[in-house]
């Protein structure tokens, strides 16, 4: 449907809210580097302060497959992401969504399927 | 309930790519050269599936199953068929076979999705998934570093087009508040309508744009040369014909069914896009000494004679149907054009132009191939590229754009020059090396093909010209149609929408 043009007016609140978001994160970084204490110590200064102690440096050559193996967890991730609210809704949506689910599965699955065929799951 | 059985082709060759990549992964599969064959009647059965079946504007109008789509569709599978049969040729060559044949497929879906596009949402979706796979296939042989060179340029350039088309949909949904190509045709009709503003021009432009840059027009050509060079010479066939008709498919589809009130703006951008177009892709080929980088400017003058007919009214009759026409005839020769300088890279190593030298000696039918396809190129009767310019540049006359057939008579008659100094390598120039070269068989047979096509096309371009005329009439009833239907609701929206004020 055709809209005129909108008036410089219309845009004031995202003017207001771009600046307030800007003033409160600077707002609150500088408030809390004004009171808070600075006692600095090495357990403190360490990448995980709980947790295995880290060793070497991480500005190395690290093994491609971990890449892989990431790029696959990311597939089961967001697998799971859709399933969990379509378990919730399929009663109310019906075989449309079964269809439309087992077709997203599949899909998945065939992409899988490549990267297990093509050796991506196995460890060098 | 939605009638899907019109989107089965798109469905077939989405199992068929997926199907492919894994068969890619069975070393048996791989040897056997399998591959190709299978993509390539996977292909053949789409056409067949896509021309049977009926038309259909599934899911509120974003695709537009018509005679359009289906014509486009004969351009994009016919070049995936050629190409396939061709690659079969170097399947055993690599072990990722089955990879190029998905991706190749699935760029054809995207082609065929901007085909079929009804707004500008679909547009892009389908230009962005026949890039992406284009962005892979160029790198496709990365252990050499010109093809890695090609990917990286073409992903670059390619994502910075990609973008402009994305703000200048933005801008246009933001001044007429809708994406359907239908509804915004209504929408400026509107008398309350934003219109013709600065605004919608501007939008519109970002969009021709970067539509440009898939076709590869000037000033919007760098990538072309440097890209068709590097990439694999089977994907630049498809790079230089199917992405280009499917540029050429969105920017009809959108121009066609869009009536811009008043276009002055857009035909003179059209008109000096083609302009310039012709005249420095002409002239750029004139000093190119690799073959395959002079086939890329002369593509970018092939876009130009395209966008003659488009500067002259992109909603008319002719203007499509000659396009179409044009499309369809240049990607059969194009794809012979670059088969033939694989032929000559496998057997000679080389992509230079005098690398053809005495080839009617060598490989005397091949070197008949490459002259009918030069000539074709160049125009000559009775082949196909001189009834499709005929076409192109009687579009363009009626359509009051005389200067433009000028610069594209006068420039044609300097490609004449660079297409004959091909055909002078080939059968005047008596060769180095007198042995025959070998030419793989499927190659020779993709090659014959096309020869066939030009040959057809040429000699009886009837069928071709009706389809195309189908193909025009379908975007413009759908326009003129919609806009009539649109018309109410837009009235009553008057007083609903508090955005609208008289």
């Amino acid at each position: 449907m055709p809209v005129t043009a909108p008036s410089s007016s219309e845009y004031l609140p995202i003017i207001v809210f771009t600046l307030v978001g800007i003033g409160f994160v600077g707002a609150t970084l500088l408030f809390s580097r004004l009171i808070q204490p600075h006692a600095p110590s090495k357990a403190k200064n360490s990448t995980y302060e709980c947790g295995v102690a880290p060793t070497g440096n991480a500005w190395q050559q690290f093994n491609p497959h971990y890449y892989l193996f990431a790029l696959l967890f990311v597939v089961f991730d967001v697998e799971a992401a859709f399933l969990y609210p379509w378990a919730l809704a399929y009663r109310r949506v019906g075989m449309y969504a079964v269809g439309e689910m087992i077709l997203f599965v599949v899909l998945l699955g065939a992409g899988l399927v490549y990267a297990w065929r093509r050796g991506a799951l196995e460890w060098e | 309930m939605t009638d899907y059985r019109p989107l089965a082709p798109y469905a077939l060759l989405t199992i068929l790519a997926l199907a492919v990549a894994l068969l890619g992964t069975v070393p048996a599969a791989r040897r056997s050269g399998a591959l190709g064959w299978i993509t390539a009647i996977g292909a053949g059965l789409a056409l067949f599936i896509s021309s049977q079946s009926p038309e259909a504007t599934p899911w509120l109008g974003m695709l537009r199953l018509d005679a359009f789509s289906k014509a486009c569709n004969v351009i994009f599978l016919a070049a995936l068929a050629i190409i396939s049969i061709a690659s079969t040729a170097e399947e055993h060559r690599t072990a990722f076979a089955g990879e190029f044949y998905a991706l190749l497929t699935l760029s054809t879906v995207g082609l065929m999705l901007m085909g079929a596009s009804g707004g500008l949402l679909t547009m892009y979706l389908g230009l962005e998934l026949s890039t992406i796979a284009l962005f892979a296939l160029a790198g496709f042989s990365k252990r050499e570093k010109r093809s890695a060179e090609a990917a990286l340029k073409l992903l670059i350039l390619g994502s910075v087009a990609s973008a402009v088309v994305l703000y200048g949909a933005s801008i246009v949904y933001g001044v007429l508040g809708t994406t359907q190509f239908f509804e915004m045709s209504a929408a400026m009709s509107h008398p309350h309508a934003a219109g013709a503003s600065a605004a919608l021009y501007f939008g519109i432009t970002f969009i021709v744009a970067g539509l440009a840059f898939k076709v590869a027009a000037v000033p919007f050509h760098l990538w072309a040369p440097d890209v068709y060079e590097g990439a694999p010479s089977l994907v630049t066939a498809f790079l230089s014909t199917a992405s280009k008709a499917g540029g050429f498919a969105a920017l009809l589809r959108f121009l066609g069914s869009v009536q811009v009130p008043e276009d002055r703006t857009i035909s003179t951008l059209l008109i000096v896009l083609s302009a310039i177009s012709m005249i420095v892709g002409n002239l750029s080929a004139l000093s190119q000494k690799n073959f395959k980088r002079m086939l890329g400017y002369s593509g970018v003058a092939q876009s130009g004679y395209i966008l003659t007919a488009l500067a002259a009214g992109s909603a008319t009759s002719k203007t499509i149907s000659s396009a179409l026409m044009y499309l369809l005839l240049y990607a059969f020769t194009n794809v012979a054009a670059f088969l033939v300088a694989q032929a000559i890279h496998d057997a000679t190593g080389s992509d230079q132009i005098s690398a053809l030298r005495g080839l009617h000696r060598r490989r005397p039918t091949l070197a008949f191939c490459a002259v009918v396809v030069m000539f074709s190129l160049g125009g000559i009767p009775p082949l196909a590229g001189f009834v499709g310019k005929l076409y192109l540049f009687t579009a363009a006359w009626d359509g009051g754009q005389r200067c433009l057939v000028l610069i594209g008579a006068l420039t044609s008659v300097a490609a004449l020059y660079y297409y004959l100094m091909v055909v002078r390598q080939i059968y005047l120039l008596d060769p180095e090396d007198d042995r025959k070269i070998t030419v793989a068989p499927a190659i020779v047979m993709a090659i014959s093909l096309c020869t066939a096509a030009i040959l057809a096309i040429g000699i009886y371009p009837r069928p071709f010209v009706t389809m195309g005329e189908a193909a025009a009439s379908a975007v413009q009833v759908t326009s003129v149609a919609h806009q009539r239907e649109a018309a109410p609701v837009v009235a009553a929206s008057d007083v609903s929408s508090p955005h609208l004020r008289p």
